[in-house]
């Protein structure tokens, strides 16, 4: 396109250049006859050159040289057309001319240039004063503006552009480093409105940006440029600082607001009224009380919407405010609205000073005059409060400080009934009262529980705080009361209640004519007068406390002496009954006792036995020497062990006390003596003078009585002791001589056993005697006989010889029959079994006339060897002792496997004997061994029973465990 | 199948012209005793095999190897009772023929004696020859012996 240009303009030049020439040659050529031929060229196509230069540069100058030189060679030296240069001056004319007009175009073009030059400058100046210009109104308009060529890429901001966002100039500008200066919180807003714009839509807003100089306020406008095809082309947009304009405006917002707030806040209530009536403005209070908002009481009328009136009111002052121009006050009762109000209007003015409003207040003095009667009502009871106080300070009983109170109540206060009254059991009883219609207690009950005791006085006891009834025609809690209530004029009443030692004692109960009488001041200052007789009722019980506590303590004091005294005589006692008689007159002395009473237990005798007693007659105490369990106090608590305290003996008739109220006694304590938890006795004392004992009392007899307790308690170990020390000797004695008999018997049996065995050995000595001695001595002798026989006649000494194997035959079977007799063979070689049976038959052999049963139950294999042997002489030795003693005719003989245990019984059917005299005489002399064989049995960890009794057989039964 | 074994072994040792001996073994304790009872018996059969033996530790080990017909056995050993030692070669020999020998002359002891296997029960003291002569023939002769035998050898 630039090219196109400059080559169009370069044709423009030749053309202009080819027709300037051509022209001044025609001119020349027409011009010929008017001036001649000789016209110098230069005259001619000078000018030409020099115009054509001035119209189309050096360029198309230098052509038209060209050209005119052309035909100046051609035509003008030779007009014949013909190109003769022949000559040198020719040729120099030539050059000269052509050099000529290069300079002219030449000095032309400088001149061209310096003439644009200049105009160029003048524009760019213009342009810079207009740009300047530009900027000052941007900055006097804070407006700055930008310039988008999206082609170039190019986002141009104005200088005051760059003031606003604080973005010094020369910063390269994009759309982030714009967004960048955007309130955070605004950025989102201005990201969707320009994404808008770019979709065409007009951008126009307000927002925040954050510059150095803080946070401000711009409005933004832009077009933008579009493209057929919709593509953003580029655009211009304005950027506006209106901080100042936001701030003013958000001050003014603030102002409205304040005063609105203000206008609201005000708890009069207001209006702006118009010249008709009508509410132009109500503050919230005002809209409250109409139960509107404000803004549904603008335009109502206000006589309408206040008193519900078609017109205003005769004493409305706005009615008077229009007519005259000035305020006008007036006080107002309305009831629909809830009291009294005191009215203000106050003209309102336009410009013009003409009255088109008023400010109209109404203030509410409803609560003012209730508080006027409350500080009245107040003041009343402040002075109650200090007469009570009075009261306290000079009364210190209980009953008439009560009294008191009520009166000053009920009359100081002006209440119809003041009453206190006193919790006993579920009752609330009336202890004082006072006031015109104190006749109303007369007729009614209060209790602290069930339908009486929900009212404000029972409510109050159990929940120990003030109960309010605010009326009795409504409150249903008071329904039992409601009809006296109302009947004596009553509408109101209160209950406090009233502590000693912090627990709740009573109440004071107050009423009242109107309904709501009692308002949350009241209440404290009834509250604080109650927790001032609480106070007093501490003081006063304290008072009585500390001089009860002073008489307990002389008691207290003489008790211990006499305890003291009591308990060293006690101590020292040998005999404690013996001094129980005096110790129980002095107790008896200080306790303001006419009578005592000591009962001890006889156990042989299974009674009680009277040990001492005083205060009745000589005969009575005869008569009541002896007394049974259960009979009387005495009997009674002598049985049960628990003490009994019969008090004002003279009402309730009970059988146990008959005895003692003949004797004119009114109280009586009797209490048991206790020794290791059985009772040892009783001890009573009675008193004629009164009906009760004081728990001091009772708490000195009873330790009196465990005084005495303990000293019978220490005689009774002391002999106990004895006893068991005696007993011990005894025991000593008794086992010394168990174990003298013990060792006598030992020594018995030892010597027993050295002579068994003595004679045993005396027995085979006679028997190897008798038997194998005599039949080696016989052998001897026949042997010796034989031998000088043998040489002589050897027949006859064969014989011989054979006459002694006989003898030998009978040698070696005493031999064997001794061998047997002291342990048979058979035991080893073939068993107990065997060996049993062998006895046995042996046993029928000799004794025929005893038949032997054997059962015998056991498996060889089953019987432990050690056990045979002793099983075996068990059966030897008992055997032998039937065949000896028993004169039985039959004898059974077991072994059995009973119980995991073996058992081996002898049975007989004789005579039997007593198994415990057998023993003794056998631990003495004699005796049928049953010891040896308890003995052998007893080491081979059996067991032997024998029963049997006389003319009943006997029964000998060993068993081992298995 | 031991017996057996016991029997092929013997055969190579004493070659079969032995086959007819009858092979005696004594045990008892009493070396007198065992002494004179040993020649009678060889008097009695001079061609019987007798060997003695004092105790059951002694005796046992030799039965396998001299593979006795006949056995004398003394109830009373120092280290065993005669009879459950006969029992118990009875148990494994049942072949052999065992004679119990005791010094007394009981019904306990002969019943113990049949009870544990034994052939016959002599008392030391009082026994008869001509019943030791009688049995030892008895035993000679024996069928099943001699079967036993010829089984075995075949």
């Amino acid at each position: 396109m630039i090219r196109n240009v400059s080559l169009k303009r370069s044709l423009i030049g030749c053309g202009i250049a080819v027709g300037v020439v051509a022209t001044a040659f025609l001119l020349r050529q027409l011009l010929t006859g008017f001036v001649g031929a000789d016209l110098p060229t230069y005259l001619t196509f000078y000018p030409a050159v020099m115009l054509v230069a001035i119209l189309a540069g050096f360029g198309a100058g230098l052509l038209a040289t060209g050209m005119a030189a052309l035909l100046a060679a051609f035509w003008i030296l030779h007009p014949q057309g013909q190109f003769a240069v022949t000559r040198l001056s020719d040729a120099v004319s030539l050059a000269f001319f052509s050099g000529m007009g290069v300079l002219i175009s030449l000095l032309v073009e400088l001149y061209r240039r310096s003439r644009r030059k200049s105009a160029a400058y003048e524009k760019e100046l213009a342009l810079r004063e207009s740009q300047e210009d530009l900027n000052r109104a941007q900055a006097v308009a804070h407006t700055g503006s930008w310039r988008l060529d999206v082609r170039r890429n190019e986002l141009v901001w104005s200088d005051e552009n760059h003031r606003i966002f604080g973005i010094p100039k020369g910063t390269s500008m994009t759309y982030e480093t714009f967004l960048a200066t955007v309130h955070p919180e605004d950025r989102e807003y201005v990201g969707q409105k320009w994404t808008a714009a770019l979709r065409g839509e007009p951008y126009d807003i307000e927002h925040r940006i954050v510059t150095g100089d803080g946070v401000k306020w711009v409005r933004e406008r832009a077009e933008l440029e579009f493209d057929p095809q919709g593509v953003l082309r580029g655009g211009f947009g304005t950027t506006q600082d209106i901080t100042e304009r936001k701030q003013a405006e958000q001050a003014m917002l603030r102002a409205k607001q304040e005063w609105e707030r203000t206008f609201d806040a005000v708890p009069d209530l207001i209006a702006i009224l118009d010249d008709r009536h009508r509410i132009l403005r109500a503050n919230r209070a005002m809209a409250q009380r109409l139960g509107l908002t404000p803004a549904q009481c603008v335009g109502m009328l206000c006589h309408k919407a206040v008193h519900g009136l078609d017109y205003p009111p005769d004493f409305c002052p706005h009615t008077l405010t229009l007519a005259d121009g000035r305020e006008h006050v007036a006080e107002v009762h309305e009831d629909s609205l809830g009291g009294d109000f005191l009215v203000s209007t106050t003209p309102l003015a336009d410009e013009q000073g003409r009255h088109i409003a008023s400010v109209h207040v109404a203030r509410d003095l409803t609560q003012h005059k209730l508080r006027e009667e409350r500080i009245a009502r107040l003041t009343k009871l402040y002075a109650v409060l200090s007469r009570v106080n009075e009261a306290i300070v000079r009364v210190h009983d209980e009953g008439p400080l009560y009294a008191e109170v009520c009166r000053i109540v009920a009359e100081e206060g002006e209440f119809p009934l003041v009453w206190i009254g006193q919790v006993k059991e579920r009752k609330v009883a009336p202890a004082a009262s006072h006031g015109p219609a104190a006749d109303y207690l007369k007729e009614i009950r209060v209790e602290v529980e069930g339908e009486l005791g929900h009212g404000p006085t029972g409510n109050c006891i159990r929940e120990d705080r003030p109960m309010i009834n605010d009326d009795f025609d409504t409150n249903p809690s008071t329904a039992p009361w409601r009809e006296p209530a109302l009947r004596y004029g009553f509408r109101a009443s209160a209950a406090f209640p009233l502590h000693r030692q912090g627990k709740v004692v009573g109440t004071l109960t107050l009423y009242a004519a109107e309904p709501d009488a009692f308002d949350t001041e009241q209440v404290n200052l009834l509250e604080a007068l109650c927790a001032d007789i609480s106070y007093a009722l501490d003081a006063i019980q304290q008072e009585k406390f500390r001089a009860e506590a002073e008489q307990r303590l002389r008691d207290s004091e003489a008790r211990f002496r006499l305890l003291s005294e009591t308990a060293g005589r006690l101590l020292v006692a040998q005999n404690p009954q013996a001094i129980v008689n005096d110790l129980c007159r002095d107790v008896m002395t200080h306790l303001d006792c006419q009578v005592f009473f000591n009962f001890l237990a006889d156990e042989e005798a299974d009674r009680l036995h009277l040990n001492a007693c005083a205060g009745i007659p000589a005969e009575e105490t005869r008569k009541i020497e002896w007394l049974d369990y259960g009979v009387g106090v005495s009997g009674c608590v002598a049985r049960d062990g628990v003490r009994i305290i019969a008090e004002e003996i003279a009402n309730p008739p009970d059988p146990r006390t008959e005895l003692v109220k003949s004797y004119g006694i009114q109280a009586y304590a009797c209490h048991p003596l206790m020794v290791q938890g059985r009772v040892i006795g009783t001890l009573s004392f009675g008193t004629k003078t009164r009906p009760n004992f004081t728990p001091g009392e009772l708490a000195l007899m009873r330790t009196v009585t465990d005084q005495v307790a303990a000293a019978m308690e220490r005689m009774t170990l002391i002999r106990e002791l004895q006893r068991s020390r005696d007993e011990l000797e005894t025991r000593v004695q008794e086992r010394t001589a168990e174990l003298g008999r013990i060792n006598e018997a030992l020594r018995h049996l030892s010597s027993r056993i050295l002579s068994a065995q003595e004679d045993e050995r005396k027995r085979i000595a006679g028997e190897l005697h008798d038997t194998i001695g005599a039949c080696l001595s016989a052998i001897k002798f026949k042997v010796e006989n034989v031998l000088p026989q043998i040489g002589k006649t050897p027949k006859a000494a064969t014989e011989s010889l054979k006459t002694i194997l006989p003898v030998i035959q009978e040698g070696v079977e005493d031999c064997r029959r001794i061998q047997m007799d002291l342990r048979p063979p058979m035991l080893d070689d073939l068993g107990l079994q065997a060996t049993l049976s062998w006895f046995c038959r042996r046993f029928q052999m000799i004794y025929s006339e005893i038949q032997v049963d054997q059962e015998i139950k056991m498996e060889e294999d089953g019987v432990p060897s050690p056990l045979k042997i002793v099983a075996y002489r068990i059966t030897q030795e008992a055997m032998n002792n039937i065949a000896k003693h028993s004169k039985a005719d039959r004898v059974r003989l077991s072994i059995r496997k009973v119980n995991r245990r073996m058992e081996l019984t002898i049975q007989d059917n004789g005579q039997g004997f007593n198994p415990k005299k057998a023993l003794a005489l056998e631990s003495t002399r004699g005796g049928l061994g049953f010891s040896s064989m308890r003995e052998r049995v007893n080491l081979s960890g059996g067991s032997l029973d024998i029963e049997s009794a006389e003319g009943k057989g006997t029964i000998i039964r060993a068993s081992w465990p298995l | 199948m031991e017996q057996k074994r016991f029997h092929l072994l013997e055969k190579r040792m004493t070659g079969l012209g032995e086959i007819d001996m009858l092979k005696t073994l004594i045990v008892e304790d009493y070396a007198i005793f065992r002494q004179s009872f040993k020649e009678r018996l060889q008097m009695l059969d001079p061609s019987m095999v007798i060997q003695e033996a004092a105790t059951a530790n002694e005796a046992l080990p030799m039965i396998p190897s001299f593979s006795p017909d006949l056995i004398f056995m003394d109830v009373r050993l120092p280290d065993a009772n005669g009879l459950e030692l006969a029992k118990k070669i009875k148990a494994r020999n049942p072949n052999i023929a065992i004679v119990v020998l005791t010094d007394y002359d009981l019904p306990e002891y002969r019943e113990a004696a049949v009870q544990r296997g034994a052939k016959s029960f002599l008392n030391k003291d009082s026994f008869n020859w001509e019943e030791i002569k009688s049995l030892v023939q008895s035993i000679s002769s024996s069928e099943s012996r001699r079967g036993n035998r010829y089984s075995l050898a075949s």
